[in-house]
């Protein structure tokens, strides 16, 4: 679907601004700069607004998906049951270190808590949830990525 | 042990089935409220005797904000819009989660009994942005209420309208409290706004607005099946009704359980979950948010809303139950990074505060600690208690001040 498509199915009003963000982003994988102004020309929001209502969210991108994205949960009763390990083997498996590095290839973060910490510790790559991971299963599910 | 009221059928129901819901009692309420023509104040009178307080975290009681929604629409001649917070994101909690999980149908039905009492134009469901599953369930959920005749216009063929729609929200812990939630649908960055005007007065679209957690919302239908004075048996003086409780940690069973507000921590952890796994030594028990802390001591406090001596307040209803294996450090730097990833950053205090606090959190965890640190741990917390924009910035002051208040001398011992 063209940006121009997606953008007609919603009213060009300011509260729909996020349904159509997340629209833009499911359909591209991110909202680029180029879509950005088509967007800001449609619900008439500056470009500045538009930039700062997207960064805000942890879901809406304006980078390219990488082609691994990693997140690990690093709340505290992950931790408690070994996240921290977990986030180690990682990052000497792939030599990167954890919100460190971004070269748009792989991206690997920290992020809070999702409410499944009775099956923690939690990994999810590319959208695939892994449940109660611990670091000697670290080789085996990344090597299906890489 | 008090009956299930929440979680009464969960085990039972298909989730994503109407007809499954509607076999056990489901939509019962609004077609009771329908069909009998019941006066939407009095169930409103009926919300607010029964003694229901929001789930939400703050307890506020919901039958007076309701009130003061109604008061103020009527007297500006403006629309209620009725907001359910599905956006849940507070470390250590999954009750909501599992209520859309479990029986995401008692949450339409709820909101529509809100919506009907409430004399609402629309509700609306946020949903936290990281949840796409959970998204997709609640939007079938309200499809199906509305090709059966319980949403839209004229409903069940009588004179009422309830309007209803899944919003897929943002993403990030803030989006939970509710001006921000507010500012992201309608558009604008995910900050809190200033308060006054509270939602009520002031929401979305200028609208009064009624926000409520999930829990509370599901509590609704409970409340008008067994009415007001029931309910207000159950539970203690000022937090009535049962509540779920999300309890983590060294128990045995740890997990979701319902139990009736004014349970001890102690009733909680041995009668509910089993106790603490085997070969496990209590250190403390924290509730509802980081730093609310109760040792060994302190099992006997009753789990409330209401603030007073020999009362733990519950917060969201997590329970995390640390034993004398896990290191302190782990879990101030796990709550360190949680305060500093997630404050959206719209004050300094708080912005730059977290940063900081990360960076002793860091420290403390490598054990190199500097003299200095401690006194800026103080400092950094009477300034995020004093001039954060948001309750966020008093989070993490109240995190600190618990950890120290338990474990300075501990963590401070190289000095
Ligand atoms: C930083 C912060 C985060 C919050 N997160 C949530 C949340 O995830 N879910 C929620 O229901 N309420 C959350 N709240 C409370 C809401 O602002 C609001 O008070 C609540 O949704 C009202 O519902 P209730 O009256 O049913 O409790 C949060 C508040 C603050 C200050
Ligand atoms: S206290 Fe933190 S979360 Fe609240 S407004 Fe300030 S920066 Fe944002
Ligand atoms: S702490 Fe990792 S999912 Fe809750």
């Amino acid at each position: 679907m063209t940006i121009q498509k997606i953008l007609l199915q919603f009213e060009p009003k300011r509260k729909n601004l996020l349904s159509a963000l997340h629209e833009v982003n499911k359909q591209f994988g991110y909202i680029s700069n180029q879509n950005s102004y088509k967007i800001c020309d449609y619900f008439s929001v500056s470009p500045s607004k538009l930039y700062s209502f997207i960064t805000s969210s942890d879901v809406l991108r304006d980078q390219k998906p990488p082609l691994l994205e990693i997140k690990v949960c690093s709340g505290g009763v992950c931790k408690m049951k070994g996240a921290d390990k977990v986030i180690k083997e990682i990052e000497n498996f792939l030599k990167i270190k954890a919100d460190k590095i971004y070269n748009g290839k792989v991206e690997f973060k920290k992020i809070s808590c999702l409410g499944k910490c009775l099956v923690g510790p939690v990994v999810i790559i590319n959208g695939t949830m892994y449940e109660k991971v611990n670091p000697s299963m670290v080789d085996d599910i990344l090597k299906n990525y890489i | 042990m008090q009956e299930k009221l929440i979680t009464k059928n969960w085990d039972k129901i298909k989730p994503a089935s109407i007809e499954s819901f509607i076999n056990y009692g489901g939509y019962l309420q609004l077609k009771n409220c329908v069909y009998k023509n019941k006066k939407p104040n009095d169930i409103v009178d009926q919300i607010d005797e029964s003694g229901l307080r929001g789930r939400g975290g703050a307890g506020f009681p919901t039958g007076k904000k309701w009130k003061i929604a109604k008061q103020n629409a009527q007297k500006n001649k403006k629309d209620v819009y009725f907001i359910v917070n599905a956006d849940e994101s507070q470390p250590g909690t999954f009750k909501d989660g599992r209520v859309i999980e479990k029986n995401p149908h008692s949450i339409i039905e709820g909101a529509a009994v809100a919506s009907y009492a409430l004399e609402a134009s629309k509700v609306i469901i946020y949903v936290n942005g990281h949840h796409k599953d959970y998204y997709e369930t609640l939007k079938n959920c309200v499809n199906l209420a509305y090709e059966r005749g319980f949403l839209g216009k004229n409903i069940l063929d009588k004179n009422v309208d309830i309007e209803m729609q899944v919003v897929l929200g943002s993403g990030g812990y803030i989006f939970g409290e509710e001006t921000t939630l507010i500012n992201s649908l309608e558009g604008y960055r995910g900050e809190p706004r200033m308060k006054p005007p509270f939602p009520p007065e002031l929401g979305f679209l200028k609208n009064p607005t009624v926000v409520n957690n999930v829990e509370t919302v599901i509590n609704i239908p409970i409340i008008l099946e067994i009415g007001a004075a029931k309910y207000k048996k159950i539970g203690c003086q000022e937090s009535n009704g049962t509540k779920l409780f999300s309890v983590l940690g060294a128990v045995k069973n740890p997990g979701l359980y319902e139990a009736p507000l004014g349970i001890t921590i102690r009733d909680l952890i041995y009668d509910y979950c089993g106790g603490l796994e085997k070969s496990k030594q209590l250190d403390f028990v924290q509730v509802g948010w980081m730093g609310n802390f109760f040792t060994q001591e302190k099992l006997d406090y009753k789990l409330s809303y209401q603030k007073k001596q020999g009362n733990a307040l519950v917060g969201l209803g997590s329970v995390l139950v640390v034993d004398k294996d896990t290191d302190i450090r782990d879990l101030v730097l796990a709550w360190s990074e949680f305060f500093q990833r997630e404050s959206c950053g719209q004050c300094t205090p708080c912005r730059e505060g977290s940063y900081r606090l990360l960076n002793i959190a860091e420290r403390l965890k490598n054990k190199q600690v500097f003299e200095k640190d401690l006194q800026n741990i103080k400092d950094l917390n009477e300034v995020l208690e004093k001039t954060s924009f948001c309750p966020f910035g008093c989070f993490i002051a109240q995190c600190w001040k618990g950890v120290l208040d338990l474990k300075q001398k501990e963590l401070f011992k190289n000095l």
